[in-house]
């Protein structure tokens, strides 16, 4: 077979414990038998295709959302999706090419297919798919090697286009999800309709989801997947306004694996009261001015801080990328964090500390196994998050080729763990944290104590600065007076710099689960760290709306009587 | 004078609250709480929603306020070739706000600007499915909140830009209506027996026996609805609506190249009231015949002459064309000369009206329309 003679290598089987062995899904024979036919008909084509590769999803979702003590919507779900990858050329050079700044459009086909398990029909959407992103592959190739002829090639763009690796043949049990959802129609109604108590906050939205996500995927290179995920996920969140316009929101989630770790009402609304405080402050807190001076960052906080600062820039595809700022790429051996901090991304990780990580799973979308990856040791650069893109140095992937559904996996991060030798208690960082604001002569340092989220720009076009927004900050005072809460500003920075100014760390690593977007769409990552103590961080005013909080005031508040049941 | 209009003005508002009341009553026998909230909301924001204008002695108030919701449950089901492709069935319910400042002379309305009030949350959105009190007015409240500000705005810049044109329209901005009460029990959705998964497999099924049908989809919406409109002026509706609908997608490939492709469609008031599968996979036969008669016919040379539509062909044909000629929509005015010359272009707003805009109409030549 053309497939198996092209192989470098034979497929590794992946053990299952006993209890867990599943019957492979009749769909993932009729995949294969479609896609020996398509190598067939294609790899004998001019140019000919040297890699096809199909993959369904099968994505059974329930969602519950609620809003101000009412449901919003209610619903249980389920759809198949089909994704079609065909690479013409050869792994050194193939339709993906980069030529200079320009990528020829290579968004992975995605079309719908029966929920029915009908190998006839599946075929048939498979043989239409291909053949369509044959002849743009087919094309793609014509002009990337006609561009290659008025560019210079850079030395990055040296590496190949697509690695090879030891295909798997794993067959997992398939997954599923029964939910009732009355139980939970009645607790995001309660859960919003507590919020309604408090006259700071406008609008509440809490949001009960769970998802079922069954993978099959079989590759021209002998891969054979077969395996399953499971999500449940909580959020809460609400909409203020301070007096002065500025937007107020606040937000929590939690994200767990197992129905049995499920959160209870009292933990739920134990987060709710914490939001509802903070709202409270935060819309009557005063404004800061920009400032630079010591601060104080909290686990959950510094952890969206290193996935914003370092995690992006450790993707390996931005360090072949010519139009990427490439801020590590020349830096593997060299020291770019205080020696006591190393950082893992490890996807093979399921829990911290009893906390699920969303970056968990068995195999990346492009087929590769998770794998632990130690990007920084005792401060000094290592690896980077590869995906099948290889680099000069680095041929292979390491599992982190990831994708939103239907777009093309890049390397992303998955689970960033921060690890640091030089730890302190809370109160003994809170006490250097006090000293360093005395030594600089600073009125105040800042806690962060909690971050949205925010952006880094990568690109060579703009500076390489990162702006991530924090929600929650307090001015800690060097004379003991009390902690203030204050608003209005985000942090900004360069990464080197910052990178360099953390003094030390907390003992206790907090985990923050969100989701992460950049080129190959929206993908769960978790990060996780100490707290961190920064000897400089620079924040900005944050941009902000003016429009005047509502005239009247909520209507469960209100106490004139006017028209209503008050 | 000004008492004695006091007074008939007193009267008015006690004869529409009093009618308002029964209605509220009606709506409450069955729980929905809706109208109640709308209501309350409505009756707060015309006491007390107003705005102090800088070197203006009278606030600005709305003179017109209107709620809209749109209680909305669908299935949708589709297959392809015998197959379940997806099936959904979701309830949602939209708000629609809308305020109008100045008076029905010249009004905040129908102007459009580049930079205008831009709310957080808007007049518009997803609102509870409950059909309870106190969600609906907390969204109730936001949301006419930022309709007037966005009319109050609005009105401003469009006042100014009028200031400066030579000729301004005498046509009014908006008409008085009489007041309308319409009432309808509520209708809980009848789905009926028929199982609708399997009626759209059986359906798409008939595509299995023609192999040159490259991609098809056969599509079941069923429809049920309920709409709920209170304005200012003491209108006051809430009515229900049905609709039902299959749609058959096929398309081929001729042998120059040439993509062709066909559909099936069918409409009724209900679901119950669709036709049968045997009937459906009869017109899907049909359609698909006929694909393959045109997959297999010659190309078409340039023409012309004389043409013949056929009935359901000169039904489209006159929709497309005389659809815009005849919408009595006015085309917005607009701060932007070439903003305005595209929205005139369009002939405003062109929602389809029919011919002899007969929408109380519910049957044609036999066949029931949609509605």
């Amino acid at each position: 077979m053309l497939v198996g003679l092209a192989l470098p290598f034979a497929p590794r089987a992946q053990a299952y414990p006993p209890e867990t062995q599943a019957k492979p899904s009749p769909l993932l024979a009729a995949l294969k038998a479609e896609l020996d036919r398509s190598m067939k008909t294609y790899g004998t084509q001019d140019p000919p295709a040297y890699y096809i590769g199909y993959t369904v999803t099968d994505t059974q979702k329930v969602d519950v959302q609620g809003s101000n003590g009412a449901l919003l919507n209610s619903s249980e779900g389920r759809n198949r999706w089909l994704e079609v990858s065909v690479r013409t050329g050869s792994y050194a050079l193939d339709n993906t090419h980069k030529v200079g700044e320009r990528q020829m459009q290579s968004d992975t086909a995605v079309v719908a297919v029966p929920l029915d398990d009908d190998p006839e029909v599946l075929r048939r959407a498979a043989w239409l798919e291909t053949d369509k992103q044959y002849r743009a592959a087919e094309e793609a190739l014509i002009k990337i090697k006609t561009g290659k002829e008025v560019k210079v090639e850079t030395a990055e763009g040296k590496a190949p286009d697509f690695s090879k690796e030891q295909p798997h043949v794993s067959i997992g049990p398939e997954v599923s999800i029964h939910v009732d959802r009355t139980p939970w129609e009645a607790k995001v109604r309660a859960y919003t309709k507590a919020f309604r108590e408090s006259a700071a906050i406008i609008n509440s939205i809490v949001t009960f989801s769970a998802q079922a996500q069954n993978v099959l995927q079989v590759t021209s290179e002998g891969e054979q997947l077969q395996y399953g995920l499971i999500r449940y996920r909580l959020e809460l969140f609400i909409q203020g306004k301070a007096p002065d316009g500025m937007d107020i929101e606040r937000y929590s989630n939690f994200d767990w694996v197992d129905p049995k770790d499920a959160p209870d009402d009292k933990a739920v609304y134990a987060s709710e009261a914490t939001l509802r405080k903070e709202m409270e402050g935060l819309v009557k807190a005063p404004l800061i001015d920009p400032t630079v001076g010591p601060a104080l960052l909290t686990g959950r906080a510094a952890a969206v801080f290193f996935h914003e600062v370092f995690g992006h820039r450790a993707e390996g595809h931005r360090q072949k990328d010519v139009s990427e700022g490439q801020t590590f790429a020349k830096k593997v051996g060299e020291q770019i964090l205080p020696s006591f901090l190393s950082i893992v991304d490890d996807t093979t990780m399921k829990k911290l500390g009893g906390e699920d990580l969303l970056g968990y799973y068995q195999f990346d979308d492009e087929g590769v196994p998770a794998q632990r990856v130690t990007l920084v040791d005792h401060g000094v650069l290592k690896d980077f998050e590869m995906s099948r893109s290889p680099l000069v140095g680095f041929s292979h992937s390491n599992g982190h080729g990831r994708r939103q559904l239907g777009a093309t996996p890049v390397s992303r991060q998955g689970n960033l763990i921060v690890q640091s030798s030089k730890t302190m208690s809370d109160a003994q960082l809170r006490e250097k944290f006090i000293q360093m604001i005395k030594e600089q002569g600073k009125p105040y340092g800042l806690l962060i104590d909690d971050i949205a989220g925010g952006f880094t720009f990568t690109g060579r076009g703009q500076p390489q600065a990162f702006q991530v927004q924090p929600l929650v900050v307090y001015k800690v005072f060097p004379d003991g007076k009390p902690d203030e809460l204050v608003r209005g500003v985000d942090i900004v920075g360069t990464p080197l710099a910052a990178l360099t100014k953390i003094v030390a760390t907390g003992d206790k690593p907090e985990v923050f689960n969100g989701y992460c977007g950049a080129e190959s769409g929206s993908v769960p990552v978790a990060a996780a760290s100490p707290e961190i103590l920064i000897s400089e961080l620079e924040v900005q005013k944050k941009e902000t709306s003016t429009d005047r909080p509502p005239i009247l005031p909520p209507p469960a508040h209100d106490t004139v009587k006017t028209g209503g049941q008050q | 004078m000004r008492r004695a209009g006091k007074i008939a003005g007193v009267m008015l508002l006690l004869a529409a609250l009093s009618c308002a009341t029964a209605g509220v009553a009606g709506a409450q026998q069955d729980n929905d709480h809706t109208l109640q909230a709308m209501h309350d909301e409505m009756a707060r924001s015309k006491a007390r929603l107003e705005l102090q204008i800088p070197n203006s002695d009278q606030p600005v108030r709305p003179f017109y306020i209107e709620y809209r919701i749109l209680d909305l449950e669908v299935r949708e089901i589709v297959a392809e070739f015998g197959d379940l492709l997806s099936s959904t069935h979701r309830r949602n319910r939209f708000m629609n706000v809308s305020a109008r400042v100045g008076s029905y002379k010249l009004d905040s309305s129908n102007f459009v600007s580049d930079d205008g009030f831009q709310g957080f949350i808007g007049p518009t959105g997803s609102v509870g499915i409950d059909r309870d009190y106190d969600s609906l007015r907390q969204d109730l409240w936001i949301a006419t909140d930022q309709a007037f500000k966005e009319a109050v705005d609005t009105y401003s810049r469009k006042r100014g830009y009028l200031s400066s044109l030579a000729r301004q329209s005498d046509i009014d901005d908006f008409s008085k209506a009489e007041p309308v009460r319409l009432i309808e029990p509520l209708e809980a959705p009848d789905w009926t027996n028929r199982n609708w998964e399997q009626e759209a497999r059986e359906a798409s099924e008939v595509m299995r026996a023609f192999s040159q049908i490259h991609e098809s989809r056969v599509t079941y919406y069923l429809v049920y609805a309920t709409e709920y409109l209170l304005t200012s002026e003491g209108t006051e509706i809430r009515q229900n609506r049905h609709f039902a609908g299959i749609d058959g997608g096929m398309n081929a490939v001729a042998d120059d190249g040439v993509p062709v492709n066909h559909f099936y469609a069918t409409y009724a008031t209900r679901p119950a009231n669709l036709p049968n599968v045997d009937a459906v996979r009869k017109g899907l036969n049909v359609a698909c015949t006929e694909l393959m008669a045109l997959r297999s016919a010659p190309p078409a040379q340039d023409y012309t002459g004389p043409v013949l539509f056929e009935a359901r062909a000169a039904a489209s044909l006159l929709a497309q064309v005389l659809s815009p000629a005849i919408n009595g929509a006015r085309p917005p005015i607009s701060f932007s000369p070439v903003l305005e010359q595209m929205l005139t272009g369009l002939g405003g707003k062109s929602d389809w009206v029919a011919a002899d805009t007969t929408w109380t109409r519910k049957a044609f030549v036999g066949r029931k329309s949609p509605w």
